[in-house]
């Protein structure tokens, strides 16, 4: 396999610039998914602790 | 540009998008363990060295590598939300949708790479062309 003279592949640069937003985007997912899991996870303790003195005093 | 340029461009696109996102998750799994992080660092070794052989270089053998790889790690990513990879990582990993999309994204990616081979066994000679004709 290889390429006629006239074609030209993907530049080096645009696969290093996809590369680089794939990276990002993966970064940005990543850190999202982190912290909506720390957000429920704050919220189930803060109910928890919440709710806690109410079944004491019973 | 002919129809086979435009798939090992997409096979390249394909070793971009996954060598990004493996880049970006290795930090993450360097927590889990060294063994992770390293897998990590490795594919994305990899995936960059196949998207600079295809770009400058294209060839049966690299296009061969790129099905290796793709295959790989599929197959690593079914076993680490099954049973776990054994050293590399251990526990059961949870399914997320960044995974399944960079899975799909590699699946693309080796069906357009081997139907870009050309493997032998496949291919009709001149004797099985003229044994059918006798």
């Amino acid at each position: 396999m290889s390429r006629r003279p006239g074609s030209r592949p993907i530049p080096l640069a645009l696969t290093a610039l996809v590369a680089l937003f794939s990276a990002v985007a993966a970064l940005a997912v990543s850190n999202g998914m982190d912290m909506s899991h720390s957000r429920d996870h704050h919220r189930h303790t803060h109910v928890h602790l919440h709710e806690r003195p109410a079944h004491a005093t019973r | 540009m002919s129809f086979a340029e435009l798939r090992v461009d997409v096979v390249i696109l394909v070793c971009a998008i996954s060598a990004g996102i493996h880049a970006a998750l290795a930090p993450e799994h360097f927590h889990e363990g060294a063994p992770a992080g390293l897998g990590f660092v490795a594919a994305t070794a990899l995936l960059a060295l196949l998207a600079v052989a295809l770009t400058y270089r294209p060839s049966q053998a690299a296009l061969l590598a790129a099905v290796a790889v793709f295959s790989g790690l599929i197959v690593s990513y079914a076993l680490a939300v099954t049973t776990g990879v054994p050293v590399l990582h251990p526990e059961r990993e949870t399914v997320d949708g960044l995974a399944l999309f960079t899975k799909a994204v590699e699946a693309l990616g080796l069906v357009v790479a081997a139907s870009e081979l050309q493997l032998p066994a496949f291919r009709p000679t001149a004797r099985a062309a003229r044994g059918s004709a006798t």
